[in-house]
């Protein structure tokens, strides 16, 4: 049974639209990725799920049902009482995202305090082994630190130990290793997959980057300008990418086993040179294999297990 | 290195120079259109528009002479003997039978004299004191950097002199009249317009086309003077503009306080103001037709500084 | 946090002996010199010569500015010229009727100004937010005189809900322990006059904290805004706390920081207010008399009022400093 069941999720800023219908589930203990450009709706699309968007201005419609309830209708106050718990977050940039002027012992009890009602020494024990299982070292001497204190690495460890915290079935990471030095970020991806093999919690892995969901991913949901247009198991998205979009995202990636001087193909255009997806196909002014009935009309999904969103995909494959 | 070599580098990096001005021509002009959507920059500006016609065309449009004493002489007992609003006299009369609408016409032009001229007074002594301190801290060795220090720390102190007290001491060296209060109110602006242009400078002095000057041998004083100096006015210009506000209504206190010179022939709003607390409880539209002129317009100084001020802003306008 | 705290106390040393030059060199340009204010019109060449002599006035310059500095160590600021009395026990007889005014405006500032700049952020676009914005504009723009002198008439006079002038009603008797009269009276149980105390302290107050609570209101408006949008904001929001968590860990915590900045800005502009309001009120405390002396070039009475005030602002700026020091742990470490 699926953990998590995005419905036809639509999410509009004023009159612009970021997200556009977007489909895609997670089961339990799955990992699955959300991948595209940026600007493609997929933060916002976490965003919509944790409930986190601002109420004033944006218009979030469809379904996000988790276990079968949909958390979009569900009222603030209970929706206040599963985030952190039942479902968390992993924020991109983990110096922003800790308060400067509280401790980080602080800002890892107090979600203990809320979802667990761990107090005073019960709390501090547990955030300190909560710091050793996400592998920083002294944790008794770090709790009483400030995260200016720390390093970029450390800071996200904290963050990921914010969000295990309370044992969540869902766990979803925004770009959690965009900020961080390449070495880094290695270290922060097998830590994140240690965790999830290790409690069976699903994540939701949201990234640009085609080498973490490589490492990573079970499943994985190509989004383009707010719509999904290729979804698939890891392995045969790679081995057989239907949808042009997909070809190029990897096409662009430079490769050890090609020949040395073979330039890479970079997709044209930018994601700012789009049409509307009930005009026709979002991608197809950039697209190298657009014919005329790429415009004619919303192109449908198509496949179960391999899903694409490409007419002209029987003639590509 | 030849001396034409050293000519031909000289205009690249002039011709830089005036590239990042067309480009910095374009910041100011983008955040002219920025402004013009801002109700309140609209507001401010149109205040500002409309008191400055008014000082410049005041006495072409004031119905009466606004020294004339109209009521004779009349000795005012009582308070039934200041008219007030009448169809001759559209704001009444003030203590002395003066024509109170003329007043305040011809007035506005001494009011903006006052405030523009402590402006100037702080903005000039300002920036040459906090130009200094940059320039001799960034280009000027140790030597320099402990002048800057010295310079900083005084204008510290300075600052830590409330603005009414500096300018009661200036009034002290200089007795009661209008220029002391216009001095008083410019010399307490001093400090803030130092720092203000020090620490523009400052992050001019770091950026990377100073840092290219440097490296192709251009005279540090031609960077500072013809480069860095410029380029750092913006936030200073933002900040006269708010001081003007402020140095209209610093000098209404000053008048009150006695400082300026009471009832000098040509009107001018604070003087009006200060004269007019002996009468308040009798005539208090004495008092209220001036407040209202210092109220307005400095608010309307500061609705334009402030709309500058989030226009020019990067934060702000990387969100909008 | 002592290293700090050491670092900016040593500051302090260098700006108040930078700020007692400043003094020396503005006591040296008096016109006319203060010789000529302390003898009759009609004083001879001979008496003018004595009194320069008495006063050290011949002696050289370096040794005119240590003789300053002792005699200012020792609070000595001589005596003033109107009254006769010595300066500094003309000052303490009437500071604390100025620090009981500015105290009161204070708290009325930052009691109104952090709650009403924090809901206009949280309503923005709002009615309130409308007018907390435009409100507080206005309030900066008022001469802070004419709205004393306005609440005097409409309140005191036309509608004598609230007494017109002075600190108590004549007759009452009062016990002085700290001169703050609120204070005393209620140390002490007289709460009669605590009570009318009070009510004399009302309207002044009021018209000196406009700017400040306008001032107040703004800046914790804007920090407030500011703060809801960052990403740690997000994070607390994300771990599901209850909003008074959000709301007083989280967002208020790091708006004050600002808030707390401004408030020690502020001090300097409410001794300047003080002086005005106090002479609409005849409140008695020091700005009264620092105006007299100003109208009759009391020389040092302006002198030792302004080194006073100077070291008091400096060292209410220190505290300001350490606080923040205290509020965000990222200055500690810098220092």
């Amino acid at each position: 049974m699926a953990l998590l069941e995005v419905e036809d999720l639509r999410v509009a800023f004023g009159g612009a639209t970021a997200v556009d219908g977007v489909d895609f589930h997670v089961d339990q203990g799955q990992v699955v990725g959300l991948v595209g450009e940026s600007g493609c709706g997929k933060s916002v699309t976490s965003l919509a799920v944790m409930g986190l968007l601002p109420r004033r201005g944006v218009t979030v419609t469809g379904k996000a049902r988790f276990e079968g309830v949909d958390l979009l209708s569900l009222p603030r106050s209970d929706m206040r009482r599963r985030r952190g718990s039942d479902l968390a977050m992993v924020f991109q940039d983990p110096l922003s995202s800790l308060n400067p002027v509280v401790k980080i012992g602080t800002q890892i009890t107090e979600v203990l305090e809320r979802h667990r009602g761990l107090r005073g020494d019960a709390a501090v024990k547990e955030a300190e082994q909560l710091l050793d299982r996400v592998g920083i070292p002294d944790p008794r001497r770090r709790l009483g630190e400030y995260p200016h204190q720390l390093s970029g690495g450390m800071r996200q460890r904290v963050l990921i130990a914010i969000a295990v915290a309370c044992a969540p079935r869902l766990l979803i990471a925004d770009e959690p290793t965009t900020a961080l030095d390449v070495t880094i970020q290695a270290q922060i991806l097998e830590l994140l997959k240690d965790l999830v093999d290790s409690e069976g919690t699903a994540l939701l892995m949201i990234t640009h980057d085609l080498g973490v969901v490589a490492g990573l991913c079970d499943e994985v949901n190509v989004l383009y300008s707010g719509r999904v247009v290729e979804s698939a198991p890891a392995r045969r998205l790679f081995a057989e990418p239907t949808h042009p979009y997909t070809v190029g995202l990897l096409n662009s990636i430079p490769r050890l086993d090609l020949p040395i001087h073979e330039p890479l193909k970079p997709i044209r255009g930018s994601i700012a040179d789009v049409i509307r997806w009930k005009d026709g196909c979002a991608f197809a002014p950039r697209c190298d294999r657009v014919t005329e009935e790429c415009v004619e009309g919303e192109p449908p999904l198509i496949g179960t297990a391999h899903a694409h969103r490409c007419v002209m995909a029987e003639e590509v494959a | 290195m030849t001396l034409a070599k050293i000519e031909r580098l000289d205009r690249l990096i002039e011709a830089g120079a005036q590239a990042r001005q067309a480009e910095a021509g374009s910041l100011w002009r983008q955040s002219l259109r920025r402004m013009r959507r801002s109700p309140m920059a609209v507001t401010g500006a149109s205040i500002v528009a409309l008191f400055m016609l008014v000082a410049i065309f005041g006495p072409w449009i004031a119905p009466y002479d606004p020294t004339a004493q109209s009521w004779g002489d009349e000795v005012f007992l009582n308070r039934s003997i200041f008219p007030g609003p009448r169809p001759e006299n559209w704001f009444g009369l003030d203590h002395l039978g003066r024509d109170m609408f003329s007043r305040m016409i011809v007035g506005a032009r001494q009011t903006m004299l006052v405030g523009v001229v402590a402006t100037l007074i702080g903005f000039a002594a300002g920036a040459v004191v906090g130009g200094v301190a940059a320039a001799s801290g960034t280009f000027g060795g140790r030597w320099g950097q402990r002048i800057e220090a010295v310079i900083m720390r005084t204008v510290d102190v300075a600052l830590a002199i409330p603005m009414l007290l500096l300018a009661l001491s200036v009034a002290a060296l200089l007795g009661p009249s209008l220029s002391t209060v216009m001095i008083a109110v410019g010399v307490a602006q001093i400090p803030i317009f130092a720092r203000l242009l020090r620490g523009s400078m400052l992050a001019q002095a770091h950026s990377d086309y100073v840092l290219a000057a440097i490296s192709l041998g251009v005279p540090k004083s031609r960077i500072v003077l013809s480069h860095i100096f410029p380029n750092s006015l913006g936030p200073v210009i933002v900040q006269a503009t708010l001081v003007l506000a402020t140095a209209i209504i610093e000098a209404a206190a000053l008048s009150y306080l006695g400082l300026g010179n009471p009832d000098p022939g040509t009107p001018e709003w604070g003087t009006m103001l200060a004269d007019a607390q002996r009468f308040l409880s009798g005539a208090p539209q004495l008092a209220i037709y001036p407040a209202v002129g210092i109220i307005v317009t400095a608010l309307g100084f500061t609705l334009l500084g402030e709309a500058m001020r989030e226009s020019l802003d990067p934060r702000l306008r990387r969100q909008s | 946090m002592l290293r700090y705290t050491v670092k900016r106390l040593l500051q302090l040393a260098v700006a108040l002996l930078g700020l007692t030059l400043l003094l020396f060199a503005w006591f040296k340009a008096l016109p006319g010199g203060p010789e000529n204010r302390m003898l009759p019109d009609n004083a001879t060449d001979q008496q003018r010569e004595a009194l320069r002599q008495a006063l050290g006035l011949d002696e050289p310059i370096w040794s005119q500015y240590g003789e300053f500095l002792s005699r200012l160590v020792h609070l000595d600021f001589g005596s003033s010229l109107s009254s006769g009395r010595p300066v500094a026990t003309e000052l303490a007889d009437r500071l604390p009727a100025t620090i009981e005014l500015s105290l009161a405006a204070m708290v009325i500032a930052i009691g109104i100004g952090i709650p009403l700049g924090y809901l206009a952020a949280r309503k923005r676009g709002s009615w309130l937010d409308f007018g907390a914005v435009s409100g507080s504009l206005v309030g900066i723009c008022i001469p802070v005189f004419f709205l004393a002198a306005m609440l005097k008439v409409v309140f005191a006079q036309e509608l004598a809900w609230l007494p017109t002038a002075f600190r108590l009603s004549p007759g009452l008797d009062y016990t002085e322990v700290t001169g703050l009269r609120v204070l005393d009276g209620i140390i002490t149980g007289e709460l009669d006059v605590a009570w009318d105390a009070f009510l004399h302290l009302v309207l002044p107050a009021i018209a000196l904290a406009s700017i400040p609570l306008a001032v107040i209101t703004r800046i914790t408006r804007a920090s407030v805004l500011e703060v809801v949008g960052e990403d740690y904001v997000r994070t607390a929001d994300a771990k599901g706390l209850k909003p008074q968590t959000i709301r007083g860990r989280h967002v208020m915590k790091n708006a004050m920081l600002p808030v707390v900045t401004v408030i020690g800005l502020l001090l300097g502009s409410l001794f300047s207010g003080a002086v005005l309001t106090e002479s609409v009120f005849a409140f008695g405390g020091v700005g009264s008399f620092i105006y007299q002396a100003t109208t009759e070039r009391d020389y040092p009475a302006l002198m030792g009022f302004i080194l006073i005030i100077a070291v008091f602002y400096v060292v209410l700026n220190l505290i300001v400093d350490l606080s923040y020091g205290f509020l965000d742990p990222r200055v500690r470490v810098r220092s």
